[in-house]
């Protein structure tokens, strides 16, 4: 193995990131648009020893930022730093200390078993022999493998796949893990475990560090020490989870299910204070969760006025405490659970 | 040093594992070996249809030759395009490669030695059929073997350089990948004296087969192992002058492979083309 790199420097770095992707003459005579921004001018500093966290809507930028610091990709312009080398200039430095995980995915060679497969993966790393069969069977045992060991990895489940997969991301005990989405398409009991084992992983070793996006607010909040809140490529905010919570603090957290029919509009904007956004709908039932925050002394019965105007009826209403989601639809204007439809959900609260 | 080693021997590990996956062996053998000894009976069969004007033996075991040697072209050449499709595509590992220590030129490296060696089996095979079953047979005492030994050498270095080159077109092309495999594969095969010899090529088409290493490389083996060619035109040339383009020849394509690799390659990871699945 590499020795390590003792520095005391952070172990990821970006100083004004930018990716641009030419789009194809399809989209752009849609759009109007000869290029999408990936990423805009991306300021990151992780230290060592961090489980950071990216959290952004599908498009962001995350697994963009992502492969340009794992040396996939070449930024357009801006510097991107890991381990202390730099990911344009020094790709060979940083693939020593490195190692990715892209959920969701189910690579692996077909050919080989679960086993032959992680080994074969620690020996790409040249680590030894004698050190590479215990971690293997550790890890076999931390992602639930141990009976699937010997088979053939095209033989193997898809969710079985992504757990010799993440337990690949293991295999060389890299100094900075970048994990993109890892428990994507995961059993919750699956999703859990490797969760803990990630943290553990992290506390137990001195000078790990791992970059993870998620989806999954909950995700975000058990593992992360910080969290980016990204969006259209730009860092909308960066703190610890506690300290992004107090940032939304004061006033009330209120959920309504509401029945709203078709073509019903509803703008929230005019009320001071009221940032709101369309949940997820619920189409078994024919509602739509709005979240919003009322402000301290908020006009809750405003807002149901108005529900009524517009020919809306409140199914059910509850209030509760400030969770990252609402920090993340106060910065971004719109839940991550919907995100794919974006453009009909952003902020202001109006609803067709 | 040693993690170096071992980083190569993983890779030619998993290419043995991958290119002989003995759970399949008909397909391998198919693959390996029915299909030059095919294009070799098929040549026969081409031949003995019009031996009545052209009764040159020694031309036809000339072209077996060339075209038993040719499986180097299509087995590691065409095949190390191959495996950038394959990692990419089939198994979506070639992001992990490409991340990993071994990086992606290692992995062609240790992948393409396994190349090397089915293809040789399948040369040798070949050969042996030609010698057994169509009686096309040379005198042992005349061959000689420094001479073969080292066009032998130039030859596999020039194929493993060539493969680069087609596994950075398949970095870069992740969706013409496919069409560009073939039609290399059709295009050296027809260029480079395997089934007629380059003189029946028009002149200009002729220069390039004479810059193909391919082309000088079969011309070689032919003369040190039977003592002649297949090709007029070259069979004017000295021995020395042979090797020696031969040597040129594989040097330029030892530089233009490693160069053109490279540029291929940092052009894929501009365009964000290292990762794209796009066929299955
Ligand atoms: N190879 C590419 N060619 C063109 N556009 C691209 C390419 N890769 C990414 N993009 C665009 O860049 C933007 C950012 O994509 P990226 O994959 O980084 O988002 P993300 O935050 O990872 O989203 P998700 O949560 O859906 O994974 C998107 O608008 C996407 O369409
Ligand atoms: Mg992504």
């Amino acid at each position: 193995m590499c020795p390590r790199t003792h520095s005391t420097g952070p172990a990821i770095e970006t100083r004004a990131l930018r990716r641009t992707f030419r789009v194809s003459p399809r989209t752009q005579a849609l759009s109007g648009q000869s290029e999408v921004e990936a990423l805009a001018s991306m300021d990151l500093r992780i230290e060592s020893g961090e489980i950071f966290g990216m959290l952004g809507p599908n498009g962001a930028g995350k697994t963009t930022c992502i492969k340009i610091l794992t040396t996939l990709l070449l930024p357009t312009a801006g510097e991107a730093r890991v381990a202390g080398f730099d990911a344009v200039r020094e790709p060979n430095e940083v693939r020593r200390r490195i190692s990715l995980v892209s959920g969701g995915e189910t690579s692996g060679y077909g050919v080989l078993t679960v086993r032959e497969c992680l080994w074969m993966y620690s020996q790409f790393y040249g680590v030894p022999g004698q050190v590479a069969w215990p971690r293997v069977d550790r890890l076999i045992e931390i992602v639930d493998l141990k009976t699937e060991q010997h088979t053939r990895i095209n033989r193997l489940s898809t969710g079985q796949r992504q757990r010799m997969n993440f337990a690949r991301g293991f295999v060389s005990d890299p100094e900075v893990l970048f994990l993109d989405e890892p428990t994507l398409g995961m059993d919750v009991n699956a999703a859990r475990t490797l969760r803990a084992f990630v943290a553990e992983w992290v506390r137990e070793r001195e000078g790990r560090t791992v970059l993870l996006t998620t989806h999954y607010m909950a995700e975000a909040e058990a593992l992360c020490d910080r969290v980016a809140i990204i969006d259209r490529g730009h860092v909308l905010a960066c703190d610890s989870t506690p300290a992004l919570r107090r940032r939304v603090q004061g006033g009330q957290h209120v959920e309504l299910e509401v029945l709203a029919p078709n073509g019903v509009t509803l703008d929230l904007t005019a009320l001071t204070g009221v940032a709101a956004a369309w949940g997820a709908p619920h189409p078994e039932r024919g509602t739509r969760t709005l979240k919003f925050r009322l402000p301290e002394g908020g006009a809750l019965v405003e807002v149901l006025r108005r529900l009524e105007q517009a020919g809306a009826r409140v199914d059910g209403i509850a209030t509760r405490e400030t969770t990252l989601e609402d920090v993340f639809i106060a910065v971004v204007g719109r839940t991550l659970d919907d995100s794919g439809s974006a453009d009909d959900s952003r902020s202001g609260g109006s609803a067709t | 040093m040693r993690a170096a080693i071992a980083r190569l021997r993983s890779a030619a590990w998993l290419g043995w594992q991958i290119d002989t996956n003995w759970a399949d062996p008909f397909l391998f053998i198919v693959y390996s070996l029915l299909r030059p000894i095919a294009t070799g009976l098929i040549l026969a069969g081409m031949y003995w249809a019009v031996s009545s004007r052209v009764p040159a033996r020694g031309m036809f075991t000339a072209l077996y030759l060339g075209n038993a040697f040719h499986n180097f072209v299509t087995q590691v050449v065409i095949g190390m395009g191959w495996i950038v499709l394959e990692e990419r595509e089939e198994y979506e590992t070639l992001k992990y490669v490409f991340t990993s220590p071994l990086g992606l030129p290692m992995c062609l490296a240790g992948r393409s030695v396994v190349k090397l060696a089915i293809a040789m089996f399948g040369v040798v095979v070949v050969m042996a059929v030609g010698w057994f079953a169509l009686h096309l047979t040379w005198d042992w005492r005349e061959v000689r073997w420094p001479e073969l030994s080292l066009a032998l050498a130039l030859g596999v270095v020039a194929t493993v350089s060539v493969g680069f080159l087609v596994a950075g077109l398949g970095l870069l092309l992740p969706r013409p990948a496919i069409q560009i495999n073939e039609g290399l594969a059709v295009a050296l095969y027809l260029m480079c004296g395997v089934i007629f010899p380059i003189d029946l090529l028009p002149a200009w088409l002729q220069s390039i087969a004479l810059a193909l290493p391919f082309t000088l490389w079969y011309e070689a083996l032919r003369r040190f192992l039977l003592g002649h060619g297949a090709s007029a035109r070259i069979s004017h040339w000295s021995d020395a002058t042979l090797l020696g383009a031969l040597a040129l020849s594989t040097l330029a394509f030892v530089a233009i492979g490693r160069l053109g690799y490279f540029a291929l390659e940092t052009r894929a990871r501009r365009l964000g083309r290292l990762d794209q699945t796009t066929l299955f």
